[in-house]
């Protein structure tokens, strides 16, 4: 198998293919301080693209409540079984991916979801890791903590769907890196459904054919952002694309998020997928739980983002979230605002770093009305 | 044991039992050294003895015994000095395809085909549950029909996550020297790949969600008409009821509503290649009964069939290849089981 380098592994890693990186790579951050589990997204994405018959166990977009929650059920666990411990040294991974793990001439190590496991995609759904005991008081973390989890397909740089695929129906696009199954060419063989560490492909048995997120390409063909994002009213989702081709650039949010203050984490890149959903760990989560899922880098993470009001480009960036519609490829902080703009350059996003506060007295003259806070 | 490459085309006679870790080997390391399929002829038949014909003759089976049953000892005693090869007969009038159980079937030659588990390409299948498929064909001159059958405890006939379907495939080589792992570059194959879940569709009706969750129910299918369970067959006639049915729309031969035979042509240059062709000129039909699948495919022999309109009634050895798959041991794809070539005449 040709050898690739796996940034978020620090190595070199084997792959079934070969082939250049696309042009640029979609890629999402999720902040999950900021979730709050209202499915808008979920039922966004749902409404517009699977909602047909043979898709009612589809949820190309999810929100499962971590740790007990998971959709398809134990999708996490079932594949953390099968794989070696994740081992880091510093910021290489030093256990094996799931490519490697069977050898060559395997499949990505994997398994397959029974149906029954996607019937219940809340469970789980806001119950904490354990009891509350007497006296017990919060310092800092929460003993019975839990958090919410957006997932989507991760539209990884090295996919196990594209590597599990016998038809090669499944490709990787040149020119985002969304990753996409051919209709008209896939059989059903459900290869990739067993393949994806994420449980994001899906078999639908009207079509007969499997199905995962497209990423809402014909928006992104258009500079808009996937409708997960634009949907989300907590504002806790920006999407745009990686610099593939030279180094991470300042002015990219994705990249100054990501690659150079690396604020948000890939999720679990020891499955070696080089997946590009990017998460900003739960301050009030146990470093343990969160480095299985995000690796090494999960307390530089929480203390970066502790630190946000004192680190004005950084927290420019984030105020950008769910700013606009579109595609935000270039920002700057002018000032006391964070300006962004989009793949034509024109400004689509002027944030002000402190909310203005609007006087409005009880009695409006012009009008000749009281106001008043009550109904 | 011993080992011999021969210029014979048959693997047919080399896979026994005993010699198939042996040969398995073999092919895999030419096959990885040469990047080329590779063809191996093994003398078989226990240690160093004379190959063993795993032909077996109807006319010798007990009568009423069940199809795809191996033939009696005595048989194969009597077999011992047939050589492997598929005798197709010439009959006036074909057996009915709608019964792949007519009786005519009994009087004809079966040549018993030992299929492998495919071990060459990934994915593969690591575990064995069938044994052989017993081959007959005969034709009328215009129609060639082919009767497959082999042992199933129960028949799967659905599909859903983590569920597959029974299936059988014969393949024929367009090229000289096609590989029989589903032919090459510029060496195509050809195949004809009949599927249990289409025979319930045909019989059934095509199959709904309410077919595997009698209790399912959904509050919301965009567009479409009548009442749940809104049933696939008559609730998504509408073209905007249908844009969900990406798969469907983009001409999928697997999301096919409405396929007229559980059959589908199809030719492949290799593993990964295989391509339905538009128009299918192959009728089938599959039943299970008593621990036994039986399919007849038959297909008209002059319409591209050059190779075979040829050369029948010649004298000249046809090839054909089998592949089956077992559903209920999750067989799909690749992971199926498989045979050499075999080879095939058709009786003058």
């Amino acid at each position: 198998m040709p050898k690739r380098y796996n940034w978020q592994l620090d190595r070199e890693m084997e792959y079934t293919y070969d082939g250049a990186p696309p042009k640029r790579q979609v890629a999402y951050i999720f902040d999950t301080n900021k979730c709050i589990a209202c499915q808008t997204c979920t039922v966004a994405c749902k409404t517009c693209w699977t909602s047909g018959k043979g898709q009612e166990h589809i949820f190309w977009n999810n929100v499962e409540t971590k740790p007990y929650g998971g959709y398809p059920v134990g999708w996490d666990k079932n594949l953390l079984e099968k794989t070696q411990p994740a081992k880091w040294d510093g910021q290489k991974l030093t256990s094996l991916t799931i490519f490697e793990t069977d050898g060559p001439n395997k499949q990505p190590v994997g398994y397959r979801p029974k149906p029954e496991d996607y019937a219940s995609p809340n469970l789980g759904e806001d119950e904490v890791a354990g009891m509350a005991e007497l006296g017990q008081h919060f310092d800092g973390t929460h003993p019975m903590w839990m958090f919410y989890l957006a997932r989507i397909c991760n539209h990884c740089d090295h996919p196990a769907c594209v590597a599990a695929c016998p038809r090669k129906a499944i490709y990787k696009r040149e020119e985002d890196g969304i990753v996409l199954v051919d209709q008209e060419r896939c059989r059903g063989y459900q290869e990739c459904v067993e393949a994806c560490p994420y449980k994001k492909v899906f078999y639908n048995v009207i079509n007969r054919a499997s199905e995962k997120c497209i990423g809402c390409y014909p928006r992104v063909e258009q500079g808009d952002v996937a409708l997960c994002v634009e949907s989300c009213i907590g504002k806790i989702r920006m999407h745009g694309f990686l610099t593939t081709d030279g180094p991470p650039r300042e002015d990219n949010p994705l990249d100054y998020i990501v690659k150079i203050r690396k604020l948000a984490l890939p999720f679990y890149a020891q499955h070696g997928t080089g997946p590009n959903v990017y998460y900003i760990p739960p301050l009030h989560v146990p470093n343990g739980f969160l480095e299985q899922m995000f690796g090494p880098n999960v307390e530089a993470a929480k203390e970066l983002y502790r630190q946000l009001a004192y680190d004005k480009r950084l927290l420019g960036a984030l105020l950008l979230f769910g700013a606009s519609s579109r595609i935000i490829t270039r920002f700057e902080v002018q000032g006391e605002e964070a300006v962004g703009w989009d793949v034509d350059d024109a400004e689509v996003a002027r944030v002000p770093f402190t909310e203005p506060v609007y006087h409005r007295p009880h009695y409006d003259q012009k009008h000749a009305v009281y106001r008043h806070n009550t109904a | 044991m011993t080992e011999s490459n021969h210029p014979s085309p048959y693997l047919g006679t080399a896979l026994l039992a005993g010699m198939l870790v042996t040969v398995a080997a073999i092919v895999v390391a030419v096959f990885v050294a040469s990047q080329r399929p590779t063809i191996i002829v093994v003398a078989a038949g226990g240690s160093g003895g004379e190959s063993v014909a795993a032909v077996t003759d109807a006319s010798a089976s007990p009568a009423g015994a069940s199809p795809g049953e191996p033939a009696p000892a005595a048989a194969e005693d009597e077999a011992e000095d047939e050589p492997y090869v598929l005798q197709a007969a010439r009959l006036t009038q074909l057996p009915a395809l709608e019964d792949p159980f007519h009786e005519k079937w009994d009087d004809l030659p079966t040549l018993e085909v030992p299929v492998e588990p495919q071990m060459i390409a990934k994915p593969m299948l690591e575990e064995r549950t069938i044994e052989a498929v017993q081959v007959q064909a005969a034709t009328d001159g215009r129609v060639m029909a082919w009767r497959l059958s082999w042992h199933a405890d129960a028949p799967a006939m659905m599909t859903d996550t983590g569920r597959f379907s029974d299936a059988v495939a014969i393949q024929f080589p367009l090229e000289d020297g096609a590989s029989f792992m589903m032919g090459g570059p510029d060496q195509p194959v050809q195949i004809l790949y009949w599927k249990a879940l289409w025979e319930r569709d045909r019989d059934e009706g095509y199959q709904d969600v309410s077919d595997l969750y009698p209790n399912m129910w959904a509050d919301l299918y965009w567009f479409a008409e009548g009442e749940h369970p809104f049933p696939i067959e008559t609730a998504f006639d509408s073209e905007i009821a249908q844009q969900w049915f990406v798969a469907e729309r983009a001409g999928n031969p697997q999301s096919n509503r409405h396929r007229a035979e559980p059959v589908e042509e199809m030719i492949a240059e290799g593993f990964g290649t295989l391509t339905v062709l538009p128009e299918s000129h192959a009728v089938g039909h599959g039943q299970w009964r008593d621990g036994y699948w039986a399919v007849v495919i038959a297909r008209p022999v002059n319409l591209t069939d050059d190779r075979l309109a040829r050369r029948m009634g010649s004298g000249d050895a046809q090839e054909f290849a089998i592949a089956v798959w077992d559903g209920s041991a999750d067989n799909v794809g690749g992971r199926k089981h498989w045979s050499a070539w075999a080879p095939f005449e058709v009786m003058p």
